[in-house]
């Protein structure tokens, strides 16, 4: 069973094919090009893997926060994708796939930031534990200062992990809903 | 040659379309309207667009595949708009759409929208022919031909001297008809959008009640503007405000009737065609249709579904393309919100070589 997760809402886009550990990925910083590169990045991933998009069981998108036209770039694409090969398809936070990329073993829990702009931004604790990552508590709007005292790791700016939303699509297909904060 | 089915998507501005081409023939074509999301607010709200088009562009495909009887492995080709619109709508159509052809591994074929409005040419009749069942292939106009594009975002005039072969003769300088129709609507207090209504009100009015001045009269060109008309009705109805209401709409209406008719005229003895097809929300305007029959000239409109933005018109001018052997675009386009027709005439060689 090969899954595809990707996210597109933050500068970087990023992709990943799993199947029982990590087959490809792509993950490049473009900034506000994610609909510019998208297919060219998903023909380079699957030309890693050696692999086609029929191959596919299942698929991950990270619905947000973060740019409104990114993460509607992200979800249109795995629609389309979805839909083609009637793929079940599935909505996770992209904060997720940023604390799949902080967290590990060593460092199991953190606060996930995302520039919310003027200043600000979204925050959420995440706890990795060997089964899953999960949030603890809500998705807050705060500032920087204040989250980075709390004596927790803080982590911003950092790219997300699409292999760990591939990985999500083996639970199924759930009501994608984009997060626009 | 398998007989091809295309998929045309169109998510240009508030309206989310797909239709569904088989052999040249429209056989779906489902729009889902935001006209009610927008109405509150007298106007299309660009980031609520964007979200709705998201939110619905899946059941919408599903729709109009089954309305074509059809499944995703008949499916031959996929077309969407990718200019000119707002930027964060078009994204969503087109992104799906390529989505959509990348993982099945069909061609693409991204149409200017408004060359989907000149394609609505084939969907449609002789005007006073009945809608239904006259639309044989052999009775599609096939160019040369001029077309009148009357839109709420749009007014042009186009040489269409063969598909993916697009001339501009003049357009409007200002606002569309379409949203003259709906600004002097909302004087008047009909709501948004207010060209049906306005249309409604007119048609028991007298057009002769005030005669408003004719836009760019004696101009050598081709072009339209509206906005005076529209200032006009609002400078009358200051200054006269038990004005008949019925009698205002009918002699804005007679104006821009006139003014897009005489202009088109115009430029049917210039270039010589004999043939007119008139497309955009306007086209559905009575008095236009009426005014148009008195003309020497053959004028031909697409049903109403396809005068409005849609997906299926979407599908024919990829139809037209392929068919006139012009190249499949390919999956790298962007969205691009301004963009001139003339650009999309070229061939990908063309454009390849400048
Ligand atoms: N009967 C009518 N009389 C006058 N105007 C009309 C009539 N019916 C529709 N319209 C006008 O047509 C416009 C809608 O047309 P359409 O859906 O083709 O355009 P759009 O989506 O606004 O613009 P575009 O196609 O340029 O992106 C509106 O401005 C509406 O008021």
């Amino acid at each position: 069973m090969v899954y595809l997760g990707l996210d597109c809402a933050s500068p970087y886009l990023a992709l990943a094919l799993y199947q029982n550990g990590v087959l490809a990925r792509f993950c490049e910083e473009v900034g506000r090009d994610h609909a510019g590169r998208i297919t060219g990045a998903l023909d380079a991933l699957f030309a890693q893997a050696g692999l086609t998009p029929h191959d596919l069981a299942g698929v991950t998108v990270g619905v947000g926060p973060g740019s409104y036209t990114g993460l509607r770039v992200g979800v249109a694409a795995a629609k389309g994708i979805a839909q083609g090969l009637d793929l079940p398809l599935r909505g996770e936070s992209s904060l997720l796939a940023l604390a799949a990329t902080a967290l590990g073993e060593g460092r199991p829990r953190g606060v996930v930031a995302l520039d919310a702009r003027r200043g600000g931004v979204y925050a959420g604790v995440f706890r990795w534990r060997p089964e899953g990552i999960t949030q603890e508590g809500e998705l807050v709007k705060g500032q920087r200062e204040t989250l980075q005292e709390q004596g927790l790791p803080y982590f911003e700016g950092i790219p997300p992990d699409a292999a760990y939303l591939a990985q999500c699509a083996a639970r199924g297909a759930n009501t994608v809903t984009p997060l626009y904060l | 040659m398998k007989e091809t089915v295309i998929l045309g998507v169109d998510t240009s501005c508030d309206d989310t379309g797909v239709g569904v081409v088989r052999g040249g023939r429209v056989v779906a074509n489902v729009v889902a309207s935001q006209t009610a999301l927008h109405t509150a607010y007298g106007g299309v709200m660009p980031e609520q667009a964007s979200r709705e088009h998201l939110s619905v562009i899946d059941t919408v495909l599903t729709r109009a595949l089954l309305e074509a009887d059809v499944t995703l492995d008949d499916v031959t080709h996929v077309a969407a708009t990718y200019g000119p619109g707002l930027v964060g709508a078009l994204l969503v159509g087109l992104t799906y759409a390529k989505g959509l052809a990348w993982a099945r591994g069909l061609p693409f074929v991204p149409v200017h929208h408004l060359e989907g409005h000149i394609a609505s040419a084939l969907g449609a009749s002789a005007l006073g022919a009945s809608a239904l069942g006259a639309s044989s292939l052999t009775e599609n106009a096939e160019p040369p031909f001029l077309c009148l594009i009357a839109s709420g975002g749009h007014t042009s005039l186009f040489d269409v001297r063969a598909w993916g072969d697009y001339g501009e003769l003049g357009r409007s300088r200002d606002d569309a008809a379409g949203e003259a129709f709906d600004k002097a609507a909302r004087l008047l207090g009909l709501g948004y959008p207010g060209g049906p209504a306005l249309g409604r009100l007119a048609a028991t009015g007298d057009p002769d009640a005030y005669p408003f001045t004719l836009p760019l009269r004696g101009q050598k060109g081709f072009d339209f503007s509206f906005s005076g008309l529209k200032t006009a009705v609002s400078v009358l109805l200051q200054r006269q405000p038990d004005a008949d209401k019925a009698d205002v709409a009918a002699s804005f209406e007679h104006a821009i009737v006139e003014s897009l008719v005489r202009t088109t005229l115009r430029a049917a003895a210039a270039t010589g065609y004999g043939t007119l097809v008139v497309a955009g929300g306007v086209a559905a305007n009575l008095r236009l249709r009426e005014r148009l029959q008195e003309t020497p000239l053959t004028v031909r409109v697409p049903p109403f579904e396809l005068a409005t933005d849609n997906g299926a018109m979407i599908a024919l001018a990829a139809h037209a393309r392929l068919q006139a052997g012009l190249d499949e675009g390919d999956l790298s386009v962007d969205a691009t919100p301004y963009l001139p027709l003339s650009d999309a005439s070229r061939t990908r060689d063309e454009s390849a070589r400048s």
